[in-house]
């Protein structure tokens, strides 16, 4: 078995708000392996950014990480302190949000920002740190780069904003690429373009990807794995086609359910899930998804299912899993 | 028997059509200056578009931000003035054709009760301080329609209709989900018991599995009250879902129409066939045979947009007469009912979306 890149264990984190101890990220254990693009799907509040910050040290209070483990190239990032932390962020691992101005100074021109980044972690005059930047906003294929360098964050529209942001995540040929819904404020055809872009750098440079996303189609598309989180539990863990084809939790179902296909007959009555998402403060005992799960039962009421191996890769939190998976092919 | 007719001849429109537009031009200032603000220049946001909504069924406008879409729908509203054209509305086959832009009086307070808008963020749109009850209320009482416990009778009626129930109507949004809180949209919009609704961006805004129960809920209400739909939206997949008719906007300007089997099949415009084909699917078999079309360079200015056809700065494809510079391409008829504005119309290739 290959060496993870990246080995989350028991990661837990949670946020401290007036109304009390929210859990956003609950026991949640997953591995990377080198060169691996890993899609990570839920709704708002499954945890699956916070996972990412965790990962990252970027949970700022009112939040914190308050157990777990995730081993990077043999250290546990959670153990590192600011100083260390921040020479492997930029370096080791990038990470891209999805607002991009969150990653871009608004008062300082690009290639100030590339070049200061480019000599934190390597070791560059300025002329040289100059030249690589001129080359990474190339390679994103922005039109006079050289040119562009002077410009500010506000003279480049929204598509090029992101674009500029994975030239300068690229820039120091990272390991690890955490994409944060990179795409998710940009428009269709713009957002085609941009993951078509970051993710053939990530491949010509050989570098592993987490990404984050709410849409399955944006995942089906360019993931080889899918883990699929529920209000702070990762409930489902498969290779891509399996997800989609063999949908192993119940929720992975609803969801796959509950989006409209392009393809299929367009007046089909979509089959939702009922209710929301439960509410973090008081997450639902036993397993999180059973007061909206056509299949609970006492069991489910009671006792919060381990993940089980469906074989494979696959690896399902649902007491049912075994049950089920044949029962949900058919009925697809 | 004569019948005489008036100066202003009452404008026509097939009784089958709900809501007619003809060249809508909508242009917003742009200014410059701290102390002294000035014009220097116009963003021309709709620029000159055409379309009809059949009266029981749904039209979408569809398209990236900055097409021009969600102005479209201010316009129908009258919500913003537009520049030029006409916006023709009926309730019903009986009822008399009101031209929005120049109705007032009677005719702009019945088709003020009779168009509603539902908006994209259930939260925003909704008064924090006010109750479920009074938000669902309010459209009554700004009417002057019923006392106070026949309202409370109609805000029941309308809770349950949306799939709330009573036990709602003393709550504030915030104490809802953002599922509930769009119900509480549609029930306010459904209060007056309009003919004809704007739907603008009503799931965009809500978690997948929620989105779902939204759009049942919309087509269940369609068919039981009759409703006419105007749909925004810029999800492809929401769309091919809801519509019956589509039209597609670049830059201002529709570049595509038809019903929506059509589009979406055999799109021949080639920002529709970029579009489809970008769209995601989530089926990973699907996207590893299919092609995209990528669009090279990124939306120009409104403020100053390309002459001739403005998708051709993006256009994949080839100019060779150089008519896309030149000419502005005008919408054509290429098979019935299906429209587009380009002058090298594309065939269906294994490009588009159903590989």
């Amino acid at each position: 078995m290959e060496q993870p890149l990246l080995d989350v264990r028991h990661l837990r984190t949670v946020f401290m708000t007036d109304a009390g101890l929210v859990r956003a990220v609950d026991d949640v254990s997953f591995d990377l392996r080198p060169g691996e693009r890993l899609g990570v799907v839920g709704e708002s509040g499954s945890g699956k950014s916070a996972t990412a910050k965790s990962i990252m040290g970027l949970i700022e209070p009112p939040g914190a990480v308050i157990g777990g483990e995730a081993w990077f190239n043999g250290r546990d990032l959670l153990a590192m302190d600011e100083e260390e932390l921040s020479q492997i962020r930029g370096r080791d691992i990038a990470i891209i949000f999805q607002d991009p101005m969150t990653a871009l100074d608004p008062v300082f021109t690009i290639g100030d920002q590339m070049v200061e980044t480019l000599r934190t972690h390597r070791d560059l005059t300025r002329r040289q740190a100059r030249e690589v930047a001129a080359q990474a906003l190339a390679d994103v294929h922005i039109p006079n780069p050289s040119r562009r360098l002077d410009d500010y964050p506000h003279q480049f529209s929204g598509g090029m904003r992101q674009r500029v942001v994975i030239a300068m995540a690229l820039m120091c040929s990272p390991s690890l690429i955490i994409a944060d819904e990179p795409t998710t404020a940009l428009d269709v055809t713009t957002q085609a373009q941009v993951m078509d872009l970051m993710l053939g750098l990530a491949d010509e440079r050989g570098a592993a990807v987490m990404l984050i996303a709410h849409d399955l189609g944006v995942v089906a598309g360019f993931c080889e794995t899918v883990q699929v989180m529920y209000a702070g539990k990762l409930v489902e863990r498969s290779p891509v086609d399996d997800l989609y084809r063999q949908p192993g939790h119940p929720y992975t179902r609803g969801l796959l359910d509950s989006v409209s296909h392009l393809g299929a007959g367009g007046d089909r009555r979509l089959r939702s899930i009922p209710g929301a998402p439960p509410s973090l403060l008081h997450p639902p005992r036993g397993c999180r998804f059973h007061p909206r799960c056509d299949y609970a039962v006492d069991l489910c009421r009671e006792l919060e299912p381990e993940p089980l191996s469906l074989g494979g890769e696959r690896l399902v939190s649902c007491h049912f899993a075994k049950d089920l998976a044949p029962t949900l092919e058919d009925a697809r | 028997m004569t019948t005489l007719q008036s100066p202003t001849a009452e404008p026509s429109l097939d009784p089958d059509i709900a809501l007619s537009v003809r060249g809508l031009v909508k242009r917003f200032p742009v200014k410059e200056g701290s102390f002294v603000r000035r014009t220097v220049g116009w963003v021309e946001a709709v620029s000159g578009i055409d379309f009809d909504v059949r009266r029981g069924t749904t039209m979408s406008l569809v398209g990236e931000s900055g097409c021009g879409k969600s102005t479209t729908a201010r316009c129908v509203l009258g919500l913003v003035a537009p520049d030029a054209g006409s916006i023709l509305f009926r309730a019903s086959p009986d009822d008399e054709v009101v031209d929005v832009r120049t109705a007032n009086g009677s005719d702009l307070r019945t088709f003020r009760r009779q168009a509603q808008i539902v908006f994209q963020d259930p939260f925003a749109s909704l008064n924090p301080r006010m109750t479920v009850e009074q938000i669902v209320a309010e459209p009554l009482v700004v009417h002057r329609i019923g006392n106070r416990s026949s309202r409370s009778e109609r805000v029941r009626e309308l809770l349950e209709l949306v799939g709330l129930t009573p036990r709602h109507a003393a709550r504030r949004p915030a104490q809802l989900s953002g599922g509930q809180q769009q119900r509480v949209g549609i029930a306010r919009a459904l209060a007056l018991d309009p003919s004809l609704v704007v739907l603008d961006e009503p799931v965009s805004a809500l978690d997948v599995s929620v989105q779902a129960q939204i759009l049942n809920l919309l087509s269940d209400l369609q068919e039981r009250l009759g409703l006419t739909y105007l749909f925004i939206a810029h999800d492809l997949s929401v769309v091919h879902h809801v519509s019956d008719d589509v039209a597609v906007m670049y830059l201002g300007r529709i570049v595509e129409q038809g019903p929506r089997d059509t589009v979406f099949t055999r799109p021949r415009h080639p920002y529709t066939q970029a579009l489809l084909s970008a769209a995601p699917v989530p089926d990973p078999e699907t996207e590893r045979v299919r092609t995209r079309i990528i669009l090279e360079g990124d939306l120009p200015s409104p403020s100053n947009p390309p002459s001739g056809c403005r998708f051709r700065t993006r256009c994949p494809v080839p100019d060779a007469e150089q008519l896309c510079a030149s000419e502005v391409p005008t919408l054509r008829e290429l098979e019935p009912g299906h429209r587009v504005a380009c002058h090298h119309p594309q065939e269906v290739g294994d490009s588009v979306f159903f590989a």
